[in-house]
């Protein structure tokens, strides 16, 4: 019995610990998800709002310093986002670079970032820390970069102090449960485990006087002959010593965990057939056996021929002289149906429990 | 003289070794006298027998070799006062080949056409 709720504790948390982490990895994947959306809405942006136009028009090639749009303006985390552009037109040529302020990568860096792009045909994405889309507008080609950095580092930052202390609350909180778990459980298995014991030592206990009650009544009838007296005692002390032995049997049973195994079911129940077939001969009744062969089952072989015997055996008692008793087992949808069918006097609706 | 006496005290030897704690054995069977659980040695299997089974195998087995006749068996078995007809006898037969079929035993009880019954017991 320990063992089994050993292992059956040691389940429970780790369903339980499952479950937290996976909590967190709902939270740090969807907060990931939303957070990597927003960026590229503001790269969309970024890239629905840039245009070469009006610079050319203006004065060449010089880069653009304000193309932050009105509408996006007091979107703080727009300003405060870096984006790097490359411009290159459909002969391969760079027509402008817009690298910001920030000189994490030099212009050589984004316009050979920007070709290998080009080439690979991706049109989003993310390469080293920055989220890229191509675009094409017209007579040229827009790749924008926007920094990563910043989000992916928190992300991991985030991610490693939950891993550390995370997993050391875990830890902690697995004893911490383990301890309070076998406080709480050890008086009730103590008096289980007394109970059991009780009714063991007690079953013990009552053996020996029953039985030497049972001998010192037959002495005794041997001397006065019969006795009505007599005979009520010996009567009430062999019921007593059978609920003894039930008794004993209960304890026992409960304490011990049937053994199961795979066993054929078919041939168990045939064996325990053999031994009643005189039973029903004598009592002048015809045995019926119908058994599908090869039936296999996973279950206690004692407990199950006891059951077995117990149905044949009140089957056959109860059954009226001359008539059949059957016996059934058949396989349905992946069970074995056992069927024992008797033909007697029924009993009254009243008596039915 | 004294083959007859070797011959006797072979028979009683035998007859010993058969009922060794309570176990009758013959060849690849051994009947518990106080469980009437039949097994057979070889396969391990076992199966209960009732009472009157057991008092019929036990007679074959006292009496391998022998042909025994169903009067003989009834006899033994149901006793003078009973009026158990030779019919009885068969079926009983019948129920204990089954048995021994079933734990697979190679021991046979020969039928001896008119006569009566013969335990063959199979030697390990």
């Amino acid at each position: 019995m320990n063992v089994r709720e050993g292992k059956s504790s040691q389940r429970s948390c780790l369903f339980l610990a499952c479950l937290w982490i996976g909590t967190l990895c709902v939270i740090y994947t969807s907060s990931y998800i939303e957070v990597s959306k927003r960026n590229q809405r503001m790269l969309d942006q970024y890239v629905t709002q840039y245009s070469l136009k009006p610079l050319m028009m203006d004065d060449g090639m010089k880069p653009k310093q304000d193309r932050k749009d009105h509408r996006w303006e007091d979107d703080r985390a727009y300003q405060l986002s870096t984006f790097h552009s490359v411009v290159i037109s459909y002969d391969n040529e760079v027509l402008m670079i817009h690298n910001n302020e920030t000189a994490e990568y030099d212009e050589d860096e984004l316009i050979e970032l920007a070709f290998d792009l080009l080439q690979s045909h991706h049109t989003t994405g993310t390469k080293n820390h920055l989220i890229y889309r191509m675009v094409d507008k017209e007579g040229y080609t827009l790749i924008a970069f926007m920094d990563n950095t910043i989000m992916q580092q928190s992300m991991i930052t985030l991610f490693r102090y939950t891993l550390i202390f995370g997993g050391c609350a875990l830890i902690a909180l697995f004893f911490l449960a383990a301890y309070l778990a076998k406080r709480i459980v050890r008086p009730l298995e103590e008096s289980y485990k007394k109970q059991k014991q009780f009714i063991s030592d007690a079953g013990h206990e009552l053996k020996t006087p029953v039985s030497v009650i049972g001998a010192n009544a037959d002495l005794l009838n041997r001397e006065i002959g019969e006795n009505q007296w007599l005979a009520n005692i010996r009567y009430e002390n062999e019921r007593m010593g059978i609920l003894v032995t039930q008794l004993l049997e209960l304890a026992r049973t409960e304490q011990v965990t049937p053994q199961m195994e795979r066993l054929d079911f078919s041939h168990l129940i045939y064996g325990e057939t053999l031994p009643f077939e005189s039973v029903a001969y004598e009592k002048g009744c015809v045995l019926n056996c119908n058994l599908t062969n090869d039936i296999f089952i996973v279950g206690n072989s004692n407990q199950l021929k006891q059951l077995v015997s117990i149905l044949l055996d009140n089957a056959i008692a109860n059954s009226t002289s001359g008539k059949e008793v059957s016996l059934i087992l058949s396989k349905e949808k992946n069970h074995a149906k056992l069927s024992v069918i008797n033909e007697g006097q029924e009993i009254p609706v009243q008596q039915r429990k | 003289m004294t083959k007859e006496l070797l011959a006797r005290l072979r028979a009683l030897t035998r007859r010993n070794m058969n009922t060794l704690d309570g176990i009758l054995t013959c060849g690849d069977l051994s009947l518990d006298t106080n469980t009437l659980i039949l097994t057979c040695t070889r396969s391990g299997q076992n199966v209960r027998l009732s009472e009157k089974e057991y008092r019929i195998l036990e007679y074959l087995i006292a009496n391998q070799g022998q042909i025994l006749t169903r009067e003989q068996v009834a006899l033994k078995v149901w006793g003078f006062d009973s009026d158990a007809e030779y019919n009885n006898v068969e079926v009983y037969m019948t129920f204990i080949r089954k048995k021994l079929a079933f734990v697979g035993s190679k021991t046979e009880i020969k039928a001896v056409r008119g006569v009566g019954y013969e335990l063959r017991c199979y030697r390990v």
